[in-house]
């Protein structure tokens, strides 16, 4: 039973959300719904990493190796630093995923005319991985 | 003794007080333009209340849209800014969206 509930844990997702806007609404004349919801997977490198060294730090200590634990202190460094910084969800590998939204906006709405339009930024994260997401949700006015 | 009692009951209700008052997150802040007429605002606000970090969706998000056009259903919604802030607790947090906006004809 416990075991159920700690895959249950694991495999299902937290959502995070980091960035919500709301533009003008033209109440009067709202259309029909369209979303477009476009989304990348990222690796989290910095704890798979950290994992990693933590537990080769482990054996070298328990082997009484001091010269690979201060190495794996240095690389512990480098990876702190090349993970500095202030950022929104995981690093991906391009973020060129977000730069089709307003085309596929105009493919769902041919009439160009959307409002009501909520831009939300959000990501569902798993263990050592996560889904970066940019959700667009708006009214085509017919 | 009872100055032990005292001491622990004040102890006690630090503990609770700081239990149930937050720190307050902002994540973003948005505008979009503004109107010449602003004689109606209106405002919306949806919250989601989240234990131990457990939250499985942002749905909560999507009922912004529909507040505001309750507030405004003859005209246009503009001038909105929106804030997104989340205020947390011991074990938990609420996440918090708000739209304040001028309902034009």
């Amino acid at each position: 039973m416990k075991y159920t509930l700690l895959l249950y844990l694991v495999l299902c997702s937290c959502a995070s959300l980091y960035h919500v806007q709301v533009a003008d609404i033209e109440a009067s004349d709202r259309g029909r719904m369209i979303e477009v919801m476009v989304s990348e997977t990222a690796f989290d490198f910095k704890s798979v990493g950290q994992t990693g060294l933590n537990i080769a730090k482990r054996n070298a200590v328990q082997r009484g190796d001091t010269r690979a634990a201060n190495q794996i202190q240095g690389a512990e460094l480098v990876l702190a630093l090349s993970n500095y910084g202030p950022r929104t969800g995981l690093p991906v590998f391009t973020d060129r995923y977000s730069d089709y939204v307003l085309d596929e906006l105009i493919s769902k709405c041919p009439t160009g005319r959307i409002t009501g339009i909520t831009s939300i930024r959000e990501a569902r994260q798993y263990p050592y991985i996560s889904g970066e997401i940019v959700n667009i949700r708006g009214f085509c006015a017919e | 003794m009872q100055n032990r009692s005292r001491l622990l009951k004040a102890v006690g209700l630090s503990l609770l007080a700081l239990a149930f008052s937050g720190c307050a997150v902002l994540h973003s802040v948005s505008m979009t333009s503004y109107p010449k007429n602003r004689q109606k605002p209106v405002q919306a606000q949806v919250k989601k209340f989240v234990l131990l970090g457990l939250n499985f969706n942002n749905d909560f998000v999507l009922n912004l849209t529909p507040q505001l056009q309750q507030q405004c259903p003859d005209g246009t919604v503009t001038g909105i800014t929106s804030k997104y802030e989340s205020v947390w607790y011991v074990f938990a947090h609420q996440m918090i969206v708000t739209s304040q906006g001028f309902c034009t004809k």
